[in-house]
Parts: C-alpha cells; sequence; structure tokens
C-alpha cells in the first residue's frame, strides 16, 4: 500500500460573486451545495443574519451587505472542510468530485476552446501542483513534466529543455537534473518547442527523516497522523514535503493522505507490519503493531495482539497474570 | 520495582516473574517469560488522587520460535 | 524456550488534546454561559484574542468541541432578528469542564519553575 503526499492543498477555489438582493438565498444555496448539515447551516445563516442587521443599523446596508458576502465566503472553507469530515464515505466521494470538477474545469475550457489535433499544447510539472515543484532531495533529481495536446491527451517528452531563470542560483541542466545546494526557491523555464512553461523550484533540502522505530495503535482507535519529522542540514524542520508512505501489509494498517496533506494511519487488524517513510532521497522505518481491543490479556495466545483499556486512579493498581508457554525443548 | 513517588503523575508499568529489556521505544520493553509472570499498573498517590486516568495496556506476545 | 512478551502503555490520557483556538473557544462558552452561541462566542474571541474569525471558523471549532464531547448545544426558538432562525445555544459537559482544568493544570505545570520576572504580568 503507498500513499503519496504533498503539504500543501493543490489549488484553491476561486469565487466571484456579484452583490445583489437575496444574498441570504445564495449563501443557502452555497451552505447546501457545499453539504452542510441543515442545523449547522441555519446556525451559520442566522448568525450572518443578526449581525449583518446589526451593523446596517450601524454602518449602512451597503457596507453591511459587503460583509455578509464577505463573511460568507471566508466561511466556505470551513465549512466545506466541515461538511467533508461528517459526511459519510459516498458523500466524500461526491464532494470530492465536485471539488475536483470545480478546480478542473477552466482547464477543460481552455483545451475545448484552443483544441488542437495532437500537436504539444501545454506543459505540465508531473511532481507537485501544475507550476510549483517541491524538491526535497539532496542528490541531484530529474525535473519531470508531462506533455499534452489540446485535448488533454499525454504526448511522449520529445526533449523538454530546462533553464534557470531567477531566485536562488540552483545548478540545472538542460536535460532537466536540478541540485538543490541550499534551500529557497528558483524559477525555471521549460521548453518545448513555441511552449514555454514557467516553473516555481521550491528547494527545500531533506537531510534527515526523524521518526519513531516502533508504532502502536489500536484497531478502531484514534486515527493519527504518521509521527515523523523531516529536518535540514541545520537540523531544522522542513515542512514543505513531498514523499511517499508505503505501508507493507495493508491488511494491518493503511496510511490516507488528507486534501490538506496530512497522512492518517489507520489500524486495519491485529498483527504486525512495517512502513516506510520516503522524503526525497531520505527514509525512515518503523514497526506497526495494531492491538484488538480485550478486556483482559490474561490467556493471549503466540501471535496475538491485545489492548487492553486500563482507569486508574491514585493509589490503584491493577495485576494481570501471564502463562509462560510450554518448553518446546 | 514499584515506585514510591510519581513526579510526573503518570501511571507506572511494572511486570514481575519474568526478564525483560527495552524495546524499540522509551515506553515498552521485551519480555522472556519462563514461567508464569504478572504485570502491574500502578498509578501512585501523589497529586490529584480523585483524578482518573485512562490509558491502554498494549499486551503483544510473539509466536513461538 | 518460551515466548516472549511486548507490553505497552499506549496512550495516557485525562481528556482529549485541545488546540489553542479550541480552548479559547471553551472558556469563551464558560465565560458566557447562558449567552454562548456562536456569534457571542465571536465576539468574545475577538476581544480576547484580537483574532477576527469568520462566522464559519467558529462554528467548525465549536462543532469540533461537541464531537469531542466538551460541549453540547441545543437549538432556541426561532428569532425574528435572524430571520426567523434559531440560536444554537452551546453549554460544557463534564469532560469540558475536566479539560479546562487539564489545561490550567498543564500551563500551571510548565511555568513551574520559571523566575517571577519572567512571567507575563497579569492583565
Amino acid at each position: 500500500m503507498r500513499a503519496s503526499f504533498a503539504s500543501r492543498a493543490a489549488a484553491r477555489v476561486r469565487a466571484r460573486s456579484s452583490v445583489e438582493d437575496g444574498i441570504a438565498s445564495k449563501v443557502e444555496c452555497l451552505l447546501e451545495a457545499l453539504g452542510a448539515d441543515p442545523a449547522f447551516a441555519d446556525a451559520v445563516l442566522g448568525d450572518l443574519t443578526e449581525e449583518h442587521a446589526r451593523r446596517a443599523a450601524r454602518d449602512g446596508a451597503r457596507t453591511a451587505r459587503w460583509w455578509y458576502v464577505g463573511e460568507a465566503l471566508r466561511s466556505a472553507p470551513h465549512l466545506l472542510a466541515s461538511a467533508v469530515r461528517h459526511a459519510s464515505w459516498r458523500r466524500r466521494a461526491r464532494l470530492s468530485a465536485y471539488i475536483a470538477a470545480v478546480l478542473l474545469a477552466p482547464a477543460v475550457a481552455v483545451i475545448a476552446l484552443f483544441g488542437g489535433n495532437g500537436l504539444p499544447a501545454q506543459l505540465v510539472a508531473d511532481m507537485g501542483s501544475a507550476a510549483d515543484i517541491v524538491v526535497n532531495n539532496v542528490r541531484p533529481v530529474q525535473l519531470a513534466m508531462r506533455v499534452l495536446d489540446a485535448a488533454g491527451h499525454v504526448l511522449p517528452d520529445t526533449g523538454v529543455r530546462y533553464r534557470w531563470s531567477a531566485g536562488v542560483p540552483v545548478p540545472v541542466s538542460s536535460t532537466g537534473v536540478v541540485t538543490c545546494t541550499q534551500p529557497g526557491d528558483a524559477t525555471v523555464h521549460a521548453s518545448l518547442g513555441p511552449l514555454t512553461t514557467r516553473l516555481t523550484l521550491r528547494c527545500r533540502p531533506v537531510l534527515d527523516v526523524r521518526a519513531f522505530r516502533m508504532l502502536n495503535i489500536v484497531v478502531g482507535g484514534p486515527v493519527a497522523e504518521v509521527p515523523f519529522l523531516a529536518v535540514d542540514a541545520d537540523g531544522q524542520r522542513v515542512t514543505q514535503l513531498r514523499g511517499q508512505i508505503t505501508v507493507e501489509d495493508s491488511s494491518v494498517a493503511t496510511v490516507n493522505v488528507t486534501a490538506e496533506g496530512k497522512q492518517l494511519l489507520r489500524a486495519r487488524a491485529a498483527g504486525s507490519t512495517a512502513l516506510n517513510v520516503r522524503i526525497g532521497d531520505r527514509d525512515a522505518h518503523m514497526e506497526v503493531h495494531v492491538y484488538e481491543r480485550a478486556s483482559t490479556p490474561e490467556g493471549i495466545r503466540p501471535g496475538q495482539h491485545l489492548a487492553v483499556p486500563v482507569q486508574v486512579r491514585g493509589g490503584d493498581m491493577r495485576q494481570w497474570r501471564l502463562a509462560a508457554s510450554p518448553e518446546l525443548y | 520495582m514499584l515506585p514510591d513517588g510519581d513526579e510526573q503523575h503518570m501511571p507506572r508499568l511494572a511486570i514481575v516473574g519474568a526478564y525483560c529489556g527495552p524495546a524499540l521505544d522509551t515506553h515498552s520493553f521485551f519480555c522472556l517469560a519462563k514461567r508464569d509472570a504478572s504485570v502491574f499498573v500502578y498509578h501512585s498517590r501523589v497529586g490529584d488522587q480523585t483524578r482518573e486516568v485512562n490509558g491502554t495496556l498494549a499486551v503483544w506476545r510473539q509466536p513461538q520460535p | 524456550m518460551q515466548s516472549s512478551y511486548l507490553f505497552y502503555i499506549l496512550t495516557v490520557m485525562s481528556a482529549p488534546s485541545l488546540g489553542t483556538l479550541e480552548l479559547a473557544a471553551l472558556l469563551a462558552v464558560a465565560r458566557l454561559a447562558d449567552d454562548a452561541y456562536g456569534l457571542a462566542v465571536r465576539r468574545d474571541l475577538a476581544e480576547r484574542t484580537g483574532r477576527d474569525l469568520s462566522v464559519g471558523a467558529v462554528y467548525t471549532t465549536l462543532q469540533r468541541l461537541e464531537d469531542k464531547g466538551l460541549l453540547r448545544s441545543h437549538a432556541s426558538a426561532p428569532i425574528p432578528v435572524r430571520g426567523g432562525r434559531s440560536r444554537r445555544h452551546y453549554t460544557i459537559t463534564g469532560a469540558g469542564t475536566r479539560a479546562i482544568r487539564e489545561a490550567e493544570r498543564h500551563t500551571a505545570s510548565i511555568w513551574a519553575g520559571v523566575r517571577t520576572t519572567l512571567r507575563p504580568k497579569p492583565a
């Protein structure tokens, strides 16, 4: 099981709205589209209306109306996050498809408008988001671009050329081999014939990935982020990361990446497995032990992993007896 | 050996009747039980005695070699 | 050869962990008592922290606290100034009260031993 992640959201939804009558009903539609819980949406809309009335009396109707629109838009990401958190898996899939459609619509429209016949029409970075490449490698790394035609079909790379143009001095070969010798941002131009794309290369070299050597989690227990720390040459934490987390046995535990780039470790079934975090060209390896809930560890059989809830106050002591296994020889 | 006091106000773990050594992290250890063993969870009387502390005792019994 | 065992105390917790904003919101609800609803919490947070949080941010924080069992909520009767909508009032649960005490104890613990000259003066 392998999960890739990027530490920043891939893109932002841009919303534009005109100020006109019936804003409240539009905001209500927005909340409904975002899948907000009706009681939750009611509370938010009620607050907006109440504060709008107060501001209209104090600052005038026009100022209050602008406040209302701005506040509704400011609230939208939080409401979307809340809707996603509380939605069923099916609903989450629908929301994801909805968000993806909103994000992809401009690209699809451009391709439809300027459609071609299989000739290279777009250069898109194959690492990170479209024009933003995070490099955590210390050793030289090959930049990767996808060549697309106007319909969005991937074409073979027939020789994209690269050159550094601004920012921190980073060696960039014409074939796109980059060596992040220091942290910082650089601008790199990628070109293929008449096509040129400007990329922001975010050099964030990671010298070490520090992690616990052993993780213990419980089936049905809280889902936690994979605990690791990526550090640079000065031992400072690196926050912009691209990498992969691999779990050896996905029947025991899995890693899911959220839209915010968090890597959540989920226990599936009791057992042991290994987890590998790879950032740039550095790795961290962890043992993962998954336990199933039980009321007592007494009578535990070889190979079993049991997690027993314990509740104690000052002066309390609990005791359990564990049997030795029979002699084999 | 159970601690007399507990400045951190945290429950402690003790195992009797087994040979134990440190495992891969600071909170766990591997033990070899040649005979019946007992595991104790103990919370000292230091601090707020009425405060309940919840936790999980995880036990993994390795398969026989 | 006998089986070997691995023992481990996984998590020791007396209350769910709280972020700074969550704790501030929980304390705001405690202060506002019967008047604790979204807008009032938002005003209280703005006055005390200087942060202009959006209505959505306040409600998602309150909702998270409710999910953690630290708050419970109920809807009031419809109110004309809210366009006929009700207010969602929040109250602190027993777990919420314990979480506040725990946070205070934790703060006192991390300040323990620091010279008084280094401590911030009370407002």
